[in-house]
């Protein structure tokens, strides 16, 4: 036994998944705008706040919307 | 505030891990009316937590203590809970229906299969068939109880025998703690035991999750959940900061586990709070130096100042077995934190209230 930290800075799968179920909630909801600081916010209040309320989609599709996000950020 | 009242440091089990000492010391009347004075006196919420030594030996201080509260509550407009930390053996029907009544939390100290191994009366004596008795009785009355499990090295290869024998008797969960302190010593051997138990409760977990079933173990669910939605700072004492632990003669100290150290004294019921070293507290990061840039520090317990003075003798520094602990249960969380995921995510999250 020991004392040993972790370093490896990787999130489980359903961290990642319920992320981008928050972030598909945000897009979904206000449209794709370029009000990319106002998501970003959103979304991290609706992460820890609101996903008990997000229509349940399979993370793979969830994610599909996240990166319908950083598509309007590059654009923008 | 929240107070936690060490009624007595009397107890009538004598637990083969149990770090306190027994005295024949119980607290007053009078020491009851000024902590729950204390209680009302700052915050938006009262609560008072029951403990010792075995706080049920002193039901009477109990009764009287939640008649002041209510009264107090009725008085101020200012909610009131409360709980309690007991062996379990003195459970009757009039103590279910009090509970049941305050909505009392009940943290029912019940080692499963390990009962008889390590919780045993001070003559000796088994507590096993009297724990089921009791369990059964409380589930009854429909209290809102929680099995708590220690598991020693001696004991732990029944970890998960346990486990199972708490959700059939009905609980709706458990919190299972490895036992810490100069009573016990864990081996590579041991620990081994142990990590072997948790992947057959991890299995076990899934495959209640499978059927539909709700019961829940700390620390797997905990781990799961307050990584999606933050550690929730008032189930965590903070040292002194959001609660403070009442000693029989009155004195306030930050936790329970500092109670035979009178350096770490923060006042008293009848002088009231040392605010200047109860300030100087709040400042001090308990954080041990090792874990600072851990990625998993956030979700671990090594701020817990009690189990870490229980280990190493200093609130800020973390055993190796604490470490090798709290990296097995994540890890083994988030393992199952993902096939449960994988099942559907609205069932994920309906689970795990999100």
């Amino acid at each position: 036994m020991k004392i040993d930290p972790e370093h490896n800075g990787k999130k489980p799968a359903y961290y990642i998944g319920l992320v981008a179920l928050a972030a598909a909630l945000v897009a979904g909801g206000i449209g794709i705008k370029n009000e990319i600081e106002e998501i970003k916010k959103q979304v991290e209040e609706l992460m820890v706040h609101t996903a008990g309320i997000v229509s349940a989609e399979p993370a793979m599709e969830a994610a599909e919307a996240m990166e319908a996000v950083e598509t309007t950020e590059e654009n923008a | 505030m929240n107070l936690t009242l060490y009624l007595t440091e009397n107890c009538n089990l004598r637990c083969s891990y149990c770090t306190r000492e027994k005295h024949a010391h119980d607290m007053s009347r009078e020491t009851v009316e000024k902590a729950v004075a204390l209680a009302f006196s700052r915050g938006k919420n009262a609560g008072i937590c029951f403990f010792g030594g075995e706080p049920l030996l002193k039901k009477d201080l109990i009764r009287y203590a939640l008649e002041l509260a209510n009264e107090k509550s009725c008085q101020t407009g200012i909610p009131f809970r409360s709980k309690i930390t007991t062996n379990g053996t003195l459970i009757d029907e009039e103590f279910a229906s009090i509970a049941k009544r305050a909505n009392m939390q009940i943290g029912f100290s019940f080692d499963g299969t390990m009962q008889d191994d390590c919780r045993r009366t001070k003559e000796g004596g088994a507590t096993f068939d009297l724990m089921v008795e009791k369990a059964r009785l409380l589930m009854e009355h429909g209290c809102d109880t929680v099995a708590m499990c220690v598991a020693s090295p001696d004991a732990c290869g029944k970890l998960f025998e346990s486990v199972k024998l708490v959700h059939d008797l009905g609980f709706p969960q458990m919190i299972i703690n490895p036992a810490y302190g100069d009573k016990v010593t864990w081996t590579d051997e041991t620990f081994e035991v142990l990590r072997g138990q948790y992947d057959l409760i991890a299995g076990y977990m899934m495959e209640l999750y499978q059927k539909g079933d709700k019961f829940k173990v700390a620390p797997l669910h905990n781990k799961i959940s307050e990584l999606i939605k933050g550690i929730n700072p008032s189930k965590y004492c903070h040292l002194g900061i959001r609660q403070l632990a009442v000693a029989w003669d009155g004195n306030l100290y930050p936790c329970t586990s500092f109670l035979d150290k009178p350096e770490w004294c923060l006042g008293s019921v009848y002088e009231g709070i040392d605010e200047a070293r109860r300030l100087e507290m709040t400042k001090r990061c308990f954080t041990p130096s090792p874990c600072k840039d851990c990625d998993l520090s956030e979700r671990c317990t090594n701020s817990c100042g009690c189990a870490n003075i229980l280990n190493t003798g200093s609130p800020d520094m973390i055993a190796p077995v604490q470490c090798e602990y709290e990296r097995m249960v994540i890890s083994l969380a988030d393992r199952i934190g993902d096939e449960m995921y994988a099942m559907g995510a609205q069932r994920f999250i309906d689970f795990m209230g999100i």
